[in-house]
């Protein structure tokens, strides 16, 4: 699968924050994603309609209505945190967003 | 959900229970299912309060666990800020743990993935290392020419051993 960058500037964030969300099950409410990763300028919406476009999606959880965002690519996913090396980072790498 | 407190698991979609209900949804398992998460961040105790939306006593309590643990460093005095400490063996176990609970939610392969590309990037002799005792099968001949007994390795190799005479002191 290619991996095709749509933001040199961006993509590191939307990859840890894909990377976050994966970890945490590839699904979270949007409530709780935009809560912590806003104030680090990922816009999960955007990311949504944009670079994760049929990869990753908003959806209402149909008995609570409130609304969670789901990681649905896993392959993909893999791919950029392959890349960027978030699958298990190392302790030499640190930088904070 | 009060400390310890079993979690069904049968609901498992739109749940944001740590790891799958694994460990409870408790405090802790909150705390460490963020900080391996995003283990680049710097956590303070009310960024936590935030986001986990506990009660500041019990976060106060998981940090200075995981402090004690290694896992987090502690830095400052009175208001202290805490980073994750990758070097751990602990943070890497707890990250493919992440995988492996969503992989047998959703089937998917990406706690394999991971260890594949820890191996090749952080463990790069590991591999080869395996390869080889994998395809090594061991085969104990009756004697040598020499007339000593002789282990035939499936990596071509012969290993020679004498016959000893036990001795006591």
């Amino acid at each position: 699968m290619s991996v095709s960058p749509p933001d040199d500037v961006l993509l590191p964030g939307i990859v840890r924050f894909l990377a976050w969300l994966k970890k945490r099950g590839a699904q979270q409410k949007l409530m709780y994603c935009t809560r912590k990763w806003e104030q680090k300028g990922i816009r999960v919406k955007e990311i949504c309609r944009g670079p994760a476009r049929g990869k990753m999606r908003i959806r209402s959880n149909p008995s609570t209505g409130e609304k969670w965002v789901i990681l649905d690519d896993l392959v993909w996913a893999d791919n950029l945190m392959i890349e960027y090396g978030e699958e298990i980072p190392h302790h030499s790498q640190w930088t904070e967003l | 959900m009060e400390r310890g407190t079993p979690v069904p698991v049968t609901d498992r979609e739109f749940s944001d229970i740590p790891y799958g209900g694994l460990f409870g949804d408790t405090v802790m398992a909150r705390v460490v299912e963020e900080i391996i998460a995003d283990p680049h961040s710097v956590y303070h105790l009310k960024d936590l309060e935030d986001l986990t939306e506990k009660s500041s006593p019990r976060i106060r309590e998981a940090l200075v666990t995981l402090t004690k643990s290694g896992l987090l460093a502690s830095h400052g005095g009175k208001h202290p800020s805490y980073t994750v400490n990758k070097s751990r063996k602990t943070f890497v176990a707890l990250t493919l743990l992440a995988f492996a609970v969503l992989d047998d939610r959703s089937g998917s392969d990406c706690m394999n993935t991971a260890i594949r590309h820890y191996c090749e990037t952080i463990l790069p002799g590991c591999l080869a290392d395996q390869a080889v005792a994998a395809a090594a099968s061991y085969k104990i001949a009756d004697r040598s020419p020499a007339g000593s007994p002789v282990i035939a390795a499936g990596n071509g190799n012969a290993y020679h051993y004498s016959p000893g005479i036990a001795t006591q002191d």
